[in-house]
Parts: structure tokens; sequence; C-alpha cells
């Protein structure tokens, strides 16, 4: 570990060696320099200087470059150029300084240059300055040694650190950049210490809050280190975990597995899995482990552990596949049906054995099967407005589609869709279900019930027919007939009245009178008989007439009001539609007699587009929902189906404030019937 | 020399016609036409004063008849005889032209009453009728109806206007009860009035009685 102060400094007894081979300038030097403190050692020749710095190195040399025998130039080449002493500060004095001479000297490697005679301050000044600069060098040197010490040490710490955490690695290359810079200035080893702290805190900070559990452990099991969120997970305390052993956290019934754990840990250096935890709370939970063994740097090998709960995942899971297999199963033994289609790729992506049954595919032929393999042409452009649909969020509706089977045979199915997400892609997930029966139940259905109206409509053209020639027959024939019986009687009347009176004559008269008024009495029966199967009016005179004779009757019969809004003349029109306009007036009448308690009634008759629009509206109570929905509403759907049956359309509803509407269109040009 | 046909295509009802008629007008010439094809030819070959028209016939319909004999023979009188009560074939044939209309069931009296006023050059129309039309068309129709009375009915008429009852009317006739009865349900018929004081203001009006 690196601490923040510096070593030692060298001690201000500074020892110098002082050169001179003129004794009395040698004792000068000698005497100011011990005067200020310094330690001296005077010589006064080049070769006694060599040797004393060989016996002992001072810690700077004040050396005369003119001398006997070797001169200071020789004795500071000889100094720099061993390594023992080239670090000894030199400052050269000389008496005949000559800037040559001066250059020489420095590059020689001495310090500095003093000339004689020299300024006692600024020798002085020049041996502190240079002892300084030494001393600062030295304690340079000693900084260095104990950073590349500091540095052996950091290097197995990061070697193990490197194992754990990344990031630690990238402050460690930080604090190494930093050492570096460190050894050329104090500055640079501040940063580097900072780093290092930083670069540590950050390493322990993960550590003690990782929500993962990080602990070691020796090869017994016993727990060696655990962090905080170890004790938060297991529910003890730190202390406890760390007088455990790891086989204390399993379930009781799994303990024995630790010794295969450990001889495998052993034997690979590595071990997971997943393992059984009881908690302190005795709280099952599922652990996932990843362990690996450390025998590098450490005295015993120990077992670096990370762990993490994996309970709520693995429950997630479990349900996930049991989900999973009951949709399997439920999608397999469907008896519908069943595919799944991609609407991206509008690919199918699984089918069911319904399907397969029902189609003829086998479920991998089945998916590579496009749309349009499975469908006919022109139920084609149904199925991708549907799919185009879903791909915009629409839901789908149920529909019948024709399916086409392997064999190229069809049948009708009741498609089902459903949007869904399979492997995060849109699908729709359809059920289908073969409707052929039922369809072919409807279709016959729907031709019976158009052959019984068919049938009602010949019925009732029939009964009108007959009702017609009846009428016409009774009308004339017997009307007819009657009508020359009473000018008979009326006749024989006249004669017996002008045979004169008595008493004998008035009994015959009596039974004339009385055989005439019977006959009247017959023929008023016979004209009513008539005109209720099928009044003469309606097919000699026409609709409006008749409807204006109806109106008139109903009047008089029932007091009721009824205002006309009828054409002046009578529009063109087959007969068939004059009779359904006719009869549904006629039993609309009956109705508001019947049921409404109508004080007026409406009726009014208009050309409309190659149709005729009748509308009977009455003020009284008003027709019911009930009425207009009931089964037995037998007249309301006899006036729908005679409209229906010549291409018109019959309506009911309620008034706007009370009574009844009744809106009946019929087309009255053959373009008109063709059209509706 | 008064020329009519009856144009009616039951043999039952054209003698019953021709006999009220020929007792009528004995000096008229009446000819008979059994359907519309008949009583068109005749009419292209004869002109007739009077055509007593039946409006139903099979084939070509009354109205046709009507209307092609008031194109050949614009001077031939027509007076309709109808078995439908309702007005709406009276107004249909007096706007084809036909001087009369007339129900089949109605009295000789009546026709016989009918012809003369057609004859005569005017229009005749039942009371009842008159009464619906003057409803219908908003105009009022002048009417003599006791013209159509028979000797009898007018009998009768005197005597309720005389304030007698129907049983001493019956006494006073020889007749039973329910007969005056009949013939006063004539009377009210062809008038177009009901209660006997009605009755009696009416008679005394038109000077029938003292």
């Amino acid at each position: 570990m690196i601490t923040s102060s510096l070593p030692p400094a060298p001690s201000p007894l500074a020892t110098i060696l002082v050169v001179d081979d003129t004794s009395d300038s040698l004792a000068l030097l000698a005497g100011i320099l011990t005067r200020t403190g310094y330690q001296v050692q005077p010589v006064d020749s080049g070769e006694l200087a060599l040797a004393a710095v060989a016996a002992s190195p001072p810690d700077l040399i004040l050396l005369d470059v003119r001398m006997q025998g070797m001169d200071g130039l020789e004795v500071c080449r000889r100094l720099k150029a061993r390594e023992e002493t080239r670090h000894i500060p030199i400052i050269l004095i000389s008496a005949f300084a000559e800037p040559e001479e001066r250059v020489e000297g420095l590059e020689l490697g001495a310090a500095d240059y003093i000339a004689k005679p020299f300024r006692k301050k600024e020798l002085l000044a020049r041996v502190k300055t240079h002892l300084s600069l030494r001393r600062a060098e030295v304690s340079l040197e000693q900084h260095a040694a104990a950073l590349q010490q500091t540095n052996v040490k950091l290097h197995s710490e990061i070697v193990e650190r490197q194992r754990i955490e990344a990031e630690l690695q990238q402050s460690l290359d930080r604090a190494e950049r930093s050492r570096r810079a460190l050894l050329s200035t104090l500055e640079d080893q501040k940063r580097t210490e900072d780093a290092l702290r930083q670069g540590e805190d950050r390493y322990r900070d993960l550590v003690e809050h990782s929500r993962e559990l990080i602990c070691t452990h020796d090869l017994e099991g016993r727990i060696l280190s655990a962090n905080p969120w170890a004790s938060r997970v297991l529910g003890y305390q730190l202390d406890t975990i760390l007088q455990m052993n790891i086989r204390d956290f399993l379930v009781p019934e799994l303990r024995g597995e630790v010794d295969t754990y450990l001889a495998e840990i052993k034997e690979h250096g590595a071990a997971k899995g997943l393992l059984l935890v009881q908690t302190a709370a005795g709280e099952r939970r599922i652990w996932e482990y990843d362990n690996t063994l450390r025998t590098e740097g450490v005295a015993a090998p120990i077992v670096r552990g990370t762990a993490h709960d994996i309970t709520e995942r693995k429950r997630a899971e479990d349900a996930l596949r049991e989900s999973e297999t009951r949709f399997r199963a439920v999608f397999e033994g469907a008896g519908d049906g069943m595919f799944v289609l991609d609407l991206e790729s509008r690919k199918f992506v699984i089918s069911n054995a319904a399907c397969s049954r029902m189609l003829g595919f086998t479920p991998e032929e089945f998916l590579n099967l496009g749309i349009p393999d499975l469908h006919l042409p022109e139920g084609l452009p149904f199925i991708f407005e549907e799919v185009e649909k879903f791909l915009k969020g629409e839901a789908g509706v149920r529909a019948d589609t024709r399916f086409k089977r392997r064999d190229g045979s069809t049948f009708f199915a009741d498609l089902n869709p459903t949007l869904i997400t399979m492997s995060g892609r849109k699908s729709v997930l359809v059920a289908f279900r073969d409707i052929t029966e039922r369809k072919q139940a409807e279709d016959a259905l729907r031709a019976s019930a158009q052959q019984l109206r068919q049938l009602s409509a010949r019925l009732r053209d029939t009964r009108e027919e007959e009702q017609t020639r009846i009428a016409r027959e009774i009308h004339d024939d017997l009307g007819q007939a009657l009508t020359g019986l009473k000018m008979d009687l009326r006749w024989i009347e006249h004669q017996t009245e002008k045979l004169g009176a008595g008493p004998q004559m008035g009994a015959i008269l009596d039974k004339i009178v009385t055989a005439a008024g019977l006959v009247d009495e017959i023929v008023a029966t016979v004209q009513r008989i008539a005109a209720e199967l099928r009044p003469g009016i309606l097919d000699r005179l026409g609709l409006i007439a008749t409807l204006r004779h109806e109106a008139g009757r109903f009047q008089e019969r029932t007091g009721c009001a009824v205002r006309l809004d009828l054409p002046d003349k009578e529009p063109r029109m087959p007969p068939a539609v004059a009779t359904a306009f006719f009869r549904i007036c006629q039993e609309t009448l009956t109705n508001i007699a019947r049921h409404a308690g109508a004080g007026s009634v409406d009726i009014a008759l208009q050309p409309e587009d190659g149709a005729l629009l009748l509308e009977v509206r009455d003020d009284g109570k008003g027709i019911t929902l009930r009425e207009l929905n009931s089964r037995h509403s037998l007249g309301l759907l006899g006036m729908r189906e005679r409209a229906a049956a010549l291409g018109g359309e019959a309506e009911f509803r309620r008034g706007p404030e009370r009574g009844t509407i009744i809106s009946v269109r019929i087309p009255t040009t053959a373009a008109e019937v063709e059209r509706a | 020399m008064t020329t009519i046909l009856i144009a009616d295509d039951h043999a039952v009802v054209r003698r019953g016609l021709r006999d009220i008629l020929a007792e009528a007008f004995p000096e008229a010439n009446i000819a008979e036409a059994g359907d519309s094809g008949q009583a068109t030819q005749l009419l292209l070959k004869q002109a007739f004063d009077l055509v007593v028209l039946d409006i139903n016939m099979p084939g070509r319909s009354g109205l046709e008849v009507l209307e092609e004999a008031r194109r050949l023979r614009p001077r031939t009188r027509v007076l309709v005889l109808s078995v439908y009560p309702e007005e709406a074939f009276a107004i249909r044939a007096f706007k084809l032209g036909a001087a009369g209309y007339l129900n089949k069931q109605s009295a000789p009296e009546e026709l016989v009453a009918a012809v003369k006023r057609v004859l005569a050059g005017g229009k005749y129309v039942t009371a009842v009728l008159a009464e619906r039309l003057a409803a219908v068309l908003g105009a009022e129709i002048e009417q003599a109806p006791h013209e159509t009375l028979s000797n009898r009915e007018l009998q009768v008429l005197r005597l309720i206007a005389t304030g007698k009852t129907l049983k001493e009317i019956a006494a006073e006739l020889s007749l039973s009860e329910k007969t005056v009865a009949t013939y006063r349900v004539r009377i009210t018929d062809k008038v177009g009035l009901s209660t006997n004081v009605e009755l009696a203001r009416y008679a005394l009006q038109h000077r029938l009685v003292d």
C-alpha cells in the first residue's frame, strides 16, 4: 500500500567534499561551509578526491578546476562515468574561467560553475540549491522504489479483481496510467492514488449492493465471505452466515448433494446449476448458481460463488409450460378444425388434427399452403379483406365460408377468427366447423319457405279468381233472374190493382206485395254477398272509385271520418296490383274498425317512380311492437306477402303521436317489378 | 212513333222491361239486344229515340256501349240501368252522356217516369241517388218524385197525409197492414222522406191533398 507521506530527506548535515590544491582556498571554502553547518571533507588533489568519494560518497562536491596532477575536469569526468557516483552533484570552481572551460565542465555533467573569487553568499546559495535538488532527486528515487513495490502488490490484486469485475479493470487501467505518470511528477502519483481508491470503492460498492448473492467458501463448504444481499435473501444475519456451511442453506433432503458439488468443483474448477434453498423462515426457493475455484494468490483454494433467485421465473416457466400443454391439448383435441395464420406473411403456422381430418392435408403439408389453396377463387376477396381488417386491428366476424379440401371437393364452414399474438407476430387463430348439413338444411328450409310462399300466393290468386267468378255468377245470373222475377211481380201487382178493390183482391195484392218485398230482400242479400266476395266496382270502375266507395261505406258503418287523398284519374296498373291495394286497404280498414278505436282515418294513394304508394293512417291507439312481431299477426303477414308477391313492400309502424301508419308500395310497371 | 231499344243480356229482364214499357207506351216500337255487340249493330242500323241500357253486360261493358251510342247517335237518349247501387257508376254514366240512371230494382213506375222524363229531353235520377249526387257534386238536383209513385202508392200517401193510421188505411183499401207498410216504405224511398209529418207536408206542398 502506498502512503501519502514522502520518504525521509537527506539530513541537513549534508556532507560536502571540497577539492582544491590551494590550501588557503581549501581552508576558506571548508571554513565557510563548516560554519554554515555542513559536514566538510577537504582534500587537496584530484586523486584524493576520487578516493574519498569511493570511500564515502558525499552529498555534494566543490571541485577546483585548475589543480596540479589530475585537474578538476578529469575528476568530474571520472565521477560522472561511474554509475555509483554520477548522481553526486559537482560544482566546479575556477579562477580563470574561460567560457570554453565552463561549457566543457557542464557538458561533463557538472551541476554548476563558480568563478573565483566568489562571494560567500553565492557559494552558499548554489550549494544549498544543488543539495536541495539532490535531495529531491533522492526522494524521487525512493518514491519510485516504493511505487515499484506497490505495483507488484497491485498487480496481484488487479489480476484477481479482473476476474470478478470488468469495470474494475477499466479503473485499474486508469490507475496503471496514473502510476506511470506518477514516475515523472508527484501530482500524477496523487491522481493514481485517487483512481485506485475510486476503483476499489466501486468494486466494493458493486459487491455490497449487488442483487446477486456473492460469496466465497472453502472446499469444505464453510462460508468465508458473503455480501449483504445474501443476508437479505437468506434471512440470516451476515455474522451468522459467516459461521455457516453452504449445506445449511439447502433444503434438508438435498444437503447430501453438497459433497457431489464440492467434488465437481475440485475436479473441474467450476460448477453451475440449480439448487433448492431453504431460507431462515423455512421458505423454499430455487436458485441458480455459477461458481469457480480460485487457487492462485490464495493460501488455500477458495470457491467464488454467485447465485440468484429464479423461483418466480421458474414458476412462470412452469405455468407457461402447463398453459402450453393445456393449449396443446385443447388445440389438438378440439373437434373444430383450427389453424393459426401469420397475418404478415400469410403463412400458416400451426394446425390441429381436426383441421387435417377435415381438409385432408397433413400438418406438414398444411404449413406449406397459402390461403388460395383453401378456398375457391370467388371466396378469396372476402378472405383477403378479412385479413386486411385484422391487420388494421379491426375485429373479425364469424362468417360462413366455403373451404376446399386436398382432393378439390368443398364444404361450407362456419369460420370463427380470433386475433392473437404468436411468437410476437400478429396472427389469427381460426376455428372452423363443417356446416354443410346445416347449410343444406337451411337451403332446404329456404326452398321450402319459398315454395310455401309461392303456394300461398297461388292460393290467394286462385281464391281471388274464384271469388270474382262466384261474385259475377251470383250477381249476374242470380241477381238478374231475381230482377226479372221482381219485374213480373210488379207487373202482376199493377194488373191486379186495375181489377178493382175488394177483400179478395186485397188478399191477392197482399201476397204479391209480400213476394215482391221478399225478392227485394233476396236481391239485397245477393248484392251484398257478391260485393263482399269481389266488388264489381273494382273491375269496372277501377281502384280509385273502389277506394272512394269503400271509404264511404266505412264511414257510414263506423262513424269514423275518412279523409281521402287520391289521384283524379285512375293510374295505370295491372289488375293484380289494383286487387292487392284494394284488399290491403280493406283489411286495414277492418283492423281499424276492430282494434284501433280511431276517430279518423287518412287514406292517400300517389304515384311514385313507376310504383304506387298507398298510405293509411289512423289516430287510434296504435299498433304495439308485440303485435307487429307476433307470429299470429297473420293479417299483417298476409298484407306483406301480397305486396311482396308483386315485388312491392308493406310497412307498419306507429304514428309520431298515436295511431298506426301502414305504407304499401307496389311497382306498377314491368320494369319496376323486374327490378324489385 | 217512339223507338226504344232494350239492351240487356238477361232475357228475363228484357221481357220484364218490355212488358212494363209496352204497357206504358203502347204505340212504341220496342227492339231488344242481348249483348253489347248486338246493341251496337242495331244502333248502326237504326236511330232510336231511347236506349234502355244495362251497364253490366258481358263482352264490352255497358259503359262502352254508352260511349258508342253517344258517338253513333248523338240524339239518341240513353237511360242506364244498373244493378250496382253505388253512385260512382251513376256519375260515370252521366259523364259519358247518359240521360238517366236507374237501379234495376226500381219499381216499374219509376222506370216509366224515368223514360217519360228522358224522352221529354230531361235528365233522370232517383231521389235517393239525387241526394247522394248532390252531396258528391255539391249541386241541387230538382225533382218531382211523386211522378214515380204508382196509383196505389199515391193513394196511400194521401191517406197518410190526412192523418190516417196504417191500420185504417189497410181497412179502407182491403189490404193487410203489412202491405200498406211496404207501400209506405216504397213511398219514402221514392220521395226521399221518412216521417209521416214530412210526407204530409210534401203532399200538401204538391197539392196531392185538398
